[in-house]
């Protein structure tokens, strides 16, 4: 959609200078997350609001209400930033035109093992890439703008 | 393309190559040698020597040194190199900076653009607060129905 200039998963968010490189290179004025959990913690949202460039606009939506505020279309370039690959399904499935996604962060955890380099998936989260994937959505691995793009497809075999 | 190397006495240099890596994704070719405890200067001088000249391509190679603290041994050894090798040399190293430094060397051909934009206020990363109670953040706020 217009003026949607990243949609990016990282399950660190915003995170210091690895967002600021990314606002800079996009030209982004708006950074929007859409996190169900963190749209309902207020204090986590104080410390989100600290970790961006004071003049980038911030909005943190469940994904009900991302879903409300992307149907509006976009006035500024915008980042649209999420922790996983299933809120982005359902925002497609709601309308939203997402043409590609960033994943630049999936950490290790438990139930997830290596994809490639330093991002982690479990079952259920490859089950939802490739869903974007036949929804035509572009996914591609790339931590850092300066990074080649590595497509994922051939790593969810 | 700009060298980097860190030093530091002990480990704090490599530490904060890991750091890098962790947060970026890469270490951008950066190299680190630290100064370890009774280690006499002259092998230090030797040891960081040899790092400088592993990517040194030819006389108009640059390198650009961080260390910890001005006026070190570390610090010293690096000066002393200069005499020899084209080195912008950068005490007080940090995070932040380095992330700067490695962000934009790509971007910057001058080493003293880059030494400038590393050591400016923005680059450093320092900030306090100090959560005190009502403060309220200058920042728009994106509302469900407005963009902006």
């Amino acid at each position: 959609m217009k003026n949607l200039v990243l949609t990016r998963i990282d399950d660190r968010l915003i995170h210091g200078q690895v967002m600021t490189a990314w606002i800079k290179n996009r030209g982004a004025e708006q950074v929007v997350i859409v996190d169900d959990a963190t749209a309902n913690d207020e204090y986590m949202i104080e410390v989100l609001e600290m970790a961006v460039p004071e003049e980038i606009a911030i909005g943190i939506f469940t994904k009900e209400d991302g879903v409300r505020f992307f149907e509006q279309g976009l006035d500024a370039p915008t980042i649209l930033l999420v922790k996983g690959p299933q809120v982005l399904n359902y925002l497609v499935d709601n309308g939203i035109n997402i043409d590609e996604v960033d994943v630049g962060g999936m950490g290790a955890r438990k139930d997830r093992t290596v994809l490639y380099k330093n991002i982690s998936t479990n079952e259920g989260e490859k089950e939802q890439f490739n869903e974007l994937l036949e929804k035509k959505v572009n996914v591609y691995i790339q931590v850092m703008p300066q990074d080649n793009p590595v497509s994922i497809s051939e790593y969810l075999r | 393309m700009i060298n980097v190397v860190l030093v530091s006495h002990g480990a704090f240099c490599q530490g904060l190559l890991q750091s890098l890596k962790m947060v970026a994704g890469e270490n951008f070719g950066v190299k680190a040698v630290s100064l370890n405890e009774g280690e006499a200067p002259e092998e230090f001088r030797i040891k960081l020597e040899e790092i400088i000249k592993e990517n040194h391509i030819d006389s108009e190679q640059e390198t650009i040194i961080l260390s910890d603290i001005p006026g070190g041994t570390p610090f010293q050894s690096a000066a002393y190199l200069a005499k020899r090798y084209k080195i912008g040399l950068i005490s007080g190293m940090n995070l932040p900076m380095l992330l700067t430094l490695c962000f934009e060397k790509s971007r910057h051909n001058s080493l003293e653009e880059l030494v400038d934009k590393v050591t400016s206020e923005g680059s450093l990363g320092v900030q306090a607060k100090l959560f005190k109670e009502g403060e309220k953040s200058k920042r728009e706020k994106l509302s469900i129905d407005k963009n902006r």
